[in-house]
């Protein structure tokens, strides 16, 4: 952990990492579709950031983008077009906001804060999305997934907290 | 100043918690506009692709009306004079049925796949809310 995070190499630990995390927002997000919806179109908790989180942390923005797209395309393939764009936006817009808190806020905001933020600008993404897609009237819904979001963030931050100090200590 | 990179990230700190109750203020005072807006004379308005395809003010519904919407997805629209509901609808996911009945201005049922939104409003704080 030298080097300052997103000047990383892309190295066959990344890789595997990268591998792995991605599988693993493939099977949050089949775990997460079998919940009961949300009543907003398209929306979903966002138990697939954590992998994102994990991804991004760990492999700077290179490796968060990967998993970002990977994550998106499995969207695509098993519930169409529109679920993949919904997908790919609200995730996008989550890991470039974990990944800027991460390198520089200083350290000010714990795991948890991060977490927080993601799921927000998670579930903002989604409603931008629908919004493109339908026009007016979807962001009726955001206070409600904000307040859905600080919890699943607060999970996922705690989650990443445990996780990363563990992954990294094994890193090669 | 510009970095202590050395540190290690901590699980929780203050500012998280300022955040979460920056964020949660937000929410709970834009729920609260959204409730205090007027819920008499209510209107609901159905858009297809950010057109309008059908209003129908609820004061003058006296008892429960079905109304076809799409005939891509067959939405079925039943118009109540406290409310409105989307009873069926022939698109994949449901959401739009499952959200159930919306009765206050400002709410919406939303059908993504076929791009049909059913808003409520009423009064005039409704240009908080549409946008398109």
């Amino acid at each position: 952990m030298k080097k300052s995070k997103h000047k990383k190499k892309f190295n066959t630990t990344s890789f595997a990492q990268t591998a792995m995390l991605s599988a693993l927002t493939i099977v949050l997000s089949f775990l997460e579709g079998m919940l009961p919806e949300l009543p907003v179109p398209g929306a979903k908790l966002g138990l697939a950031n954590l992998a994102v989180m994990t991804a991004t942390d760990l492999n700077g923005l290179g490796g968060g983008l990967c998993t970002t797209l990977i994550k998106a395309f499995f969207a695509v393939i098993t519930r169409g077009p529109v679920a993949g764009f919904m997908s790919l936006c609200g995730s996008l817009l989550s890991m470039f906001v974990m990944w800027f808190f991460m390198n520089y806020d200083r350290k000010k905001l714990g795991y948890v804060g991060i977490g927080v933020l993601g799921a927000v600008s998670h579930n903002l993404g989604q409603l931008i999305a629908a919004f493109a897609i339908i026009g007016g009237s979807v962001f009726f819904y955001l206070p409600f997934l904000i307040i859905v979001a600080v919890f699943t963030g607060t999970f996922t931050g705690i989650v990443n907290s445990l996780l990363l100090p563990a992954v990294k200590k094994v890193r090669v | 100043m510009q970095n202590n990179k050395n540190t290690v990230r901590k699980r929780v700190t203050a500012w998280d918690f300022v955040l979460m109750a920056v964020l949660v203020c937000v929410a709970v005072s834009a729920i609260f506009i959204q409730h205090k807006s007027n819920d008499e004379l209510l209107e609901v308005v159905v858009k297809k692709d950010s057109e309008i395809v059908y209003t129908q003010s609820l004061s003058s519904v006296s008892r429960e009306t079905d109304v076809p919407i799409d005939n891509e997805y067959n939405i079925i629209l039943r118009v109540m004079p406290d409310g409105v509901q989307v009873i069926s609808s022939e698109c994949g996911d449901k959401i739009c049925v499952n959200t159930g009945k919306i009765t206050r201005s400002g709410q919406a049922v939303v059908c993504l796949p076929a791009h049909i939104s059913v808003t409520l409003r009423g009064g005039e704080s409704e240009a908080d809310v549409i946008v398109g």
